[in-house]
């Protein structure tokens, strides 16, 4: 026999361990990547031989944080200038922030100008959200100040619009004789440089080439995102849409498999780009290949739209606004043909679902899976989920369903769902943390990066605190306790991805994964949840400093 | 500068048979550079020996994330296209069974890559009127039908005649277009694709296509009136499903236009050099008085 791995202990300021039976500690012993003993220094010593790590003795450990709903698109996008309203990191840990005027935008693209190098190369922006500028949209000639010979892009948070400069509207050959759906124009009916929608922006696209498009799917993207998570205490996030062709997966092998490489990935298959069969077969390809820094085995499905984008498909009385019903993704039938599949095959289905029509007949459709064919703890998850009610959670309970709410759309489209989407009512039972928890369903909370920007501790804030950006208190009484807003951004999530014999809690077999923290999250102000400092991760007993060390 | 590729998209809800008219569109192809995009991953596969054989090529899209764009793949699919060495002369998109083909066709109307041909949906005779009634779903069907410029009113062997006619009627009532009926989506390729593909002149007006479809001709070298000839084509409704012609009109008497009308959707563009203004030829339901459609016409002259 080989002699035994050596031990290490990490000694911590407080150890919260997200395990009922043995709550706190001071010390935590890992041999092989996995945690040996958790407790004080004199219990793990009797193990035998072991090298004590001190530097984390002043940090506080949580179990590594896990985001159940990202993509991660989000890490290539940061090639490119960000030009959002709030705050944000990117990848090398640079603080981005948040632009609060037309003024600031141009401002960050000129300088982001400066720094390009050939004449003619585009200038490509993301994040712009001008429901915050108090009525004023972005023109062309704001852009123009910007650059008058060089292509500029500013995509919109959405991804349904974009503002461009004057030599795009000119290679584009748009001008106030174009008579095109979503192309705005102003009073003098000249083009504004906004274009709308999938047609319009695809006539910019076809100035600048689908550089933007195609790079968000690279190795480097996939190694940005995984700096992204380790700034945000992750060590384990899905990408939660994936086709899965053979290039993304070589990528994805390669990205994940350097020692460096600081988050366990769990691709999920978009079974919607294959019929069933097809991707059954697939996913049994993949399943065997898996690694412990990357997982197969998860499928996604999308049902509907978005609530913001009137998208989402809803049940009576429908949007406050009066807009008609949103959009399927996919017919009803094929749900139900989908998740039969799946379901069959063992397979586990996260499922997205805005609006409440689109969450009632997907557990429509996995009940009728469960009487054509039981099976014992499948875990579907629905996901997003924002608008269900108290009798669609007790369904999701009886059924065995997961639930992961999205969270920061509380914060980020929370004073919109109020006045236009939901009104009153429906807002304030929106993303209804403390109702899922209440009727017993297993809950997980999420960014949807890039969406929103991935940071678990900024989700528990919002589940806890349910205040949207204009400062509004949003459902009271669906606010829950920061343990349990701990809980579901780490055991819980980890429930979701069926992993939680692995992570989401810090005992005894499970792997070292750390979430290293310099504030005490179980001690602070509720109010300063997302204040909370992250210093880095541990993965597999190997630390992690965002600052890269 | 390169032309504009002519673009027909096709809707229509699932199991309608879109891809049937597909394969048939295909086969049909004699040899033009087809692309086709499909969307759909149904119980029936666009047939690859077809795809081969009509030096076409098809491309499947993946659903995308509607809500944020995620994965959208047919952004990138159109930028490739057009960047190929030589791009393909014409483009099919076939929606999938839930989308609405208008927001697709929209790439038709702006810009100068795609020239938005027309947009055909394909209506189950058996089942459209049960599902424009359900609640989840007649949304959905109720904008694919409104989206038409003609529909193709599909398994016409499956229901009982009267069945037929009150689905045609239903039809007539909830959409003003010209309405195909047919069995196993055998719909006449050049009902649906390709001035290119509608005969002569010469040779239309001695042609005879007994029961399947009414072919007309207004042979007419006198420039027609702008406002009276729109005024004609918009008139005809469900009497028109095809129209093409060489013109010219009283208001710019020294350009040869090319008029191409699908359902009710018709456009006036540039003739391609050396063309004759000869008049125009039409192509609509046996049932229609063709005399009739050609004397409103006619009267659109100067
Ligand atoms: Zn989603
Ligand atoms: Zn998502």
């Amino acid at each position: 026999m080989p002699p035994a791995a050596p031990i290490s202990v990490f000694v911590a300021r407080k150890i919260v361990t997200m395990n009922p039976s043995h709550p706190e500690a001071t010390h935590v012993a890992v041999r092989h990547g996995r945690i040996l003993g958790v407790g004080s220094l004199d219990e793990l010593a009797r193990w035998g031989e072991y090298r004590l790590d001190d530097s984390l003795a002043d940090k506080v450990l949580l179990p590594g944080l896990v985001e159940g709903h990202s993509h991660a698109v989000e890490g290539g996008m940061w090639r490119y200038c960000h030009v959002g309203f709030h705050d944000r990191r990117g990848p090398d840990g640079k603080l981005w922030p948040g632009l609060q005027s037309i003024e600031e935008v141009v401002g960050r693209l000129r300088e982001a100008e400066a720094g390009l190098g050939v004449p003619d190369q585009p200038l490509f922006a993301w994040g712009l959200d001008p429901i915050f500028f108090g009525g004023r949209r972005m023109s062309r000639a704001d852009l123009d100040q910007v650059s008058t010979t060089r292509p500029v892009i500013v995509v919109h948070a959405s991804g349904h619009l974009m503002n461009v400069n004057s030599v795009i509207l000119e290679r584009a050959r748009i001008d106030r004789s174009s008579n095109i759906h979503g192309v705005l124009k102003d009073d003098a009916g000249d083009p504004t440089g906004e274009l709308l929608e999938f047609a319009a922006m695809f006539m910019a696209y076809r100035v600048v080439g689908d550089e933007y498009l195609m790079t968000r799917t690279s190795a480097e993207g996939y190694r940005a995102f995984g700096r992204l998570a380790n700034l945000a205490g992750v060590t384990t996030a899905t990408d939660l849409f994936n086709d899965l062709k053979p290039e993304s997966v070589e990528h994805l092998r390669q990205v994940t498999a350097a020692a460096d490489f600081p988050l366990r990935l769990l691709p999920a298959f978009n079974a919607s780009s294959a019929k069933p069969e097809d991707g059954i077969a697939k996913m049994a390809g993949l399943v065997p290949t898996s690694t412990d820094k990357l997982r197969f085995g998860l499928v996604k499905l999308m049902t509907d739209g978005s609530i913001q984008g009137f998208t989402a498909r809803l049940r009576w009385p429908g949007y406050f606004n009066g807009r008609p019903n949103g959009i399927w993704n996919m017919a009803p039938e094929e749900i139900r043909r989908y998740v039969d599949a799946y379901h069959r095959a063992g397979y586990q289905l996260h499922i997205h679902t805005n609006g409440d029509e689109a969450s009632e007949v997907t557990l429509d459709a996995i009940e009728a899976a469960m009487v054509a064919q039981p099976r014992p703890d499948h875990r579907h998850t629905l996901q997003h989920c924002q608008m269900a009610d108290a009798a669609q959670f007790r369904r999701m309970a009886s059924l065995g369903v997961c639930v992961n709410l999205f969270a920061n759309h509380l914060f980020y489209w929370g004073d919109a769902h109020y006045s236009q989407t939901m009104g009153p009512d429906r807002a304030e039972r929106m993303d209804a943390c403390a109702t899922a928890l209440r009727e017993g369903v297993t809950l997980a909370m999420h960014s949807d990066a890039p969406v929103t920007p991935i940071g678990p501790l900024f989700t528990a804030w919002c589940a806890v605190n349910r205040l949207t950006s204009s400062g509004r208190l949003l459902g009271a009484h669906e606010r829950i306790a920061v343990a349990d807003a701990l809980q579901a951004i780490t055991l819980g999530a980890a429930r979701t991805l069926k992993l939680d014999h692995e992570i989401g809690s810090i005992e005894v077999g499970k792997r070292a994964d750390f979430c290293v923290l310099e504030d005490d999250p179980t001690a602070v102000d509720p109010a300063g949840l997302k204040d909370v400092r992250v210093w880095g991760t541990v993965l597999g007993g190997r630390p992690f400093p965002a600052s890269g060390g | 500068m390169p032309q504009a590729i002519p673009l027909l998209v096709l809707g229509g809800f699932l199991g309608a048979g879109k891809t049937t008219l597909l394969n048939r569109l295909l086969a049909d192809s004699e040899g033009a550079r087809i692309a086709v995009l499909v969307n759909d991953f149904g119980s029936i596969a666009v047939d690859s020996r077809l795809v081969a054989s009509a030096d076409a090529d098809t491309i499947e899209l993946s659903n995308g994330c509607i809500c944020c764009s995620i994965g959208s793949s047919l952004m990138e699919t159109l930028l490739r296209l057009l960047a190929r060495p030589v791009p393909p002369e014409r483009l099919v998109i076939e929606a999938s069974g839930v989308a609405d083909p208008a927001r697709i066709a929209a790439i038709g109307l702006a810009g100068d890559a795609f020239r938005l041909e027309s947009i055909v949906t394909v209506i189950d005779a058996e089942t459209v009127r049960c599902r424009a009634a359900d609640p989840l779903v007649g949304d959905t069907v109720r904008r694919q039908i409104a989206a038409a410029d003609l529909l193709v009113l599909n398994k016409s062997d499956l229901v009982e005649a009267h069945e037929l006619d009150a689905v045609r009627s239903w039809l007539e009532a909830v959409a003003a277009v010209p309405i195909v009926v047919t069995a196993q989506a055998a719909v006449p390729p050049a009902l649906l694709i390709g001035a290119d593909r509608l005969p002569s002149l010469a040779h239309a007006a001695t042609a005879d296509h007994g029961e399947q479809f009414g072919q007309w001709v207004l042979a007419a070298d006198r420039p027609f009136r702008r406002a009276a000839l729109a005024e004609a084509l918009d008139s005809f409704g469900s009497r028109l499903w095809r129209a093409k012609g060489f013109l010219r009109l009283a208001e710019q008497p020294d350009a040869v236009l090319l008029l191409q009308l699908v359902g009710r959707r018709w456009s006036l563009a540039a003739a391609p050099a050396g063309a004759a203004p000869e008049g125009v030829v039409l192509i609509g339901p046996p049932q229609t008085d063709g005399q009739a459609v050609i004397e409103t016409l006619r009267s659109a002259l100067a």
